[in-house]
């Protein structure tokens, strides 16, 4: 009776020894554990030739675009460098330039009720600039003439820019993509964005913005396979100084957009519970 | 100890094996609880392919019979797609034996934040980001 009792705490003691230990190659941080799966297999693309241009003598902007270098995006390489839309440590990227009340906002939240804020927890569009900088879906461009069409897979979402060096309208209504006119600067295309939805977030991690945000993009194409996109954006409301972006590169792709409507949302709901479960246990 | 609490103790584990490590970074850490890894053993018995997350549904059984429902969240279909999992790849293993690795949620349910599930023909299939941000740190709790 003593043996098998001692036999059974000794398989116990090793079993609790291999349960704690980690599975199989020791993981380590930011990579997963699992061997072959983490395994970086992203690729930049070469530049793939000279730019296109549209018969006017433009860069053309069209095709299908991925963030990052590879023309793609694979899940097991979320991490890899090369899927990234630009390298910190090469062009830095400076924090947003908060003025006091909005960082004091920022810190006095919750991560539950930042979370809750998020624009992608109702499927709502991700606007300007967060199809770009918020954005790990393709998008697709279709520069036709005097108009630039941008289509998003997430959230099946669209804009139509005129790129005839118009003006913006007077008082125009907010949108979530905001009112967008563009004009050229040699082969560098500039949108003027204003007039953009205040429920859109500018970065990941809750930087929200004014009625009076005023966005500038600049778009170029200095290869067939990159795209370069870079942002200004001005909030004279939430941030001390303009703030520029990375040039942040997107690379081109060769399959079609996806379908992307959001019909089985649970975020929301998952969040809200999480937010009773913690109130209830501050009681 | 009893032999009870051993023999209970040994049939506990064989469901569920956890890694734990005090480091974690990451925005989905709202719900999820990026620290820790599991791994459940279950049959698949639906799946939803739908965005903005693919879902699988899984029932796990003990050795003394109890029955747990279990939700694991995936990414979005597109880019699971993208990344070489297949809608059919699903279609297959419904009503089999799967293992899923995940990140549990922090609300003590019975769901999790999925990687990858290994299924019935061998193959572990990616249908998530990657999630688990232990440190590797050797026994941390």
């Amino acid at each position: 009776m003593k043996r098998r009792l001692g036999v059974c705490l000794t398989a116990a003691a090793v079993l609790m020894m291999i349960c704690l230990a980690p599975v199989s190659a020791k993981p380590q941080a930011g990579q997963v554990s699992v061997p072959g799966f983490g395994k970086p297999n992203a690729k930049p693309l070469p530049n793939g030739g000279p730019t296109p241009h549209t018969p006017d003598g433009h860069p053309d902007l069209s095709g299908v675009w991925f963030p990052g270098n590879t023309g793609g995006y694979d899940l097991t390489a979320e991490d890899d460098p090369a899927q990234k839309q630009f390298d910190p440590k090469e062009t830095p990227e400076e924090k947003p330039p908060f003025q006091p009340w909005a960082a004091a906002k920022l810190k006095g939240m919750s991560r539950v009720d930042l979370e809750l804020l998020r624009p992608s927890v109702n499927c709502l569009p991700r606007g300007v600039p967060g199809m770009f900088i918020t954005n790990p879906y393709p998008i697709q461009f279709v520069q036709a003439g005097t108009q630039l069409i941008q289509l998003n897979e997430l959230n099946n979402n669209f804009r139509v820019v005129p790129i005839d060096g118009r003006p913006h309208p007077k008082n125009p209504d907010p949108a979530f993509n905001g009112d967008a006119v563009g004009h050229w600067e040699g082969d560098t295309l500039v949108i003027d964005v204003i007039a953009i939805d205040v429920s859109t977030w500018n970065n990941f991690t809750g930087w929200f913005h004014s009625d009076q945000e005023h966005v500038v993009e600049r778009l170029s194409r200095p290869s067939k396979n990159y795209l370069i996109y870079q942002v200004t954006i001005e909030d004279p409301k939430v941030l001390t100084k303009p703030w520029v972006s990375a040039p942040r590169h997107w690379s081109l792709g060769h399959e079609p957009l996806e379908e992307y409507y959001c019909t089985n949302n649970k975020e929301e709901e998952a969040l809200k519970a999480l937010k009773q479960l913690s109130e209830g246990s501050d009681k | 100890m009893t032999r009870k609490f051993s023999v209970g103790f040994l049939l506990f584990l064989s469901v569920i094996f956890v890694a734990a490590s005090a480091f974690a970074h990451h925005g989905f850490q709202a719900e999820f609880d990026g620290s820790r890894l599991i791994y459940v053993k279950g049959t698949l018995t639906k799946f939803e392919w739908e965005n903005p997350h693919m879902f699988l549904y899984l029932e796990s059984t003990d050795a003394n019979g109890k029955v747990t429902q279990w939700q694991f969240e995936g990414a979005s279909p597109t880019v699971v797609k993208r990344t070489g999992t297949y809608r059919e790849d699903l279609i297959a293993n419904v009503g089999k034996i799967i293992t899923v690795r995940a990140c549990p949620a922090k609300d003590g349910t019975n769901r999790g934040a999925a990687e990858t599930i290994k299924v019935a023909d061998g193959r572990e299939l990616v249908v998530g980001g990657k999630r688990y941000y232990g440190s590797g740190k050797e026994g941390e709790q």
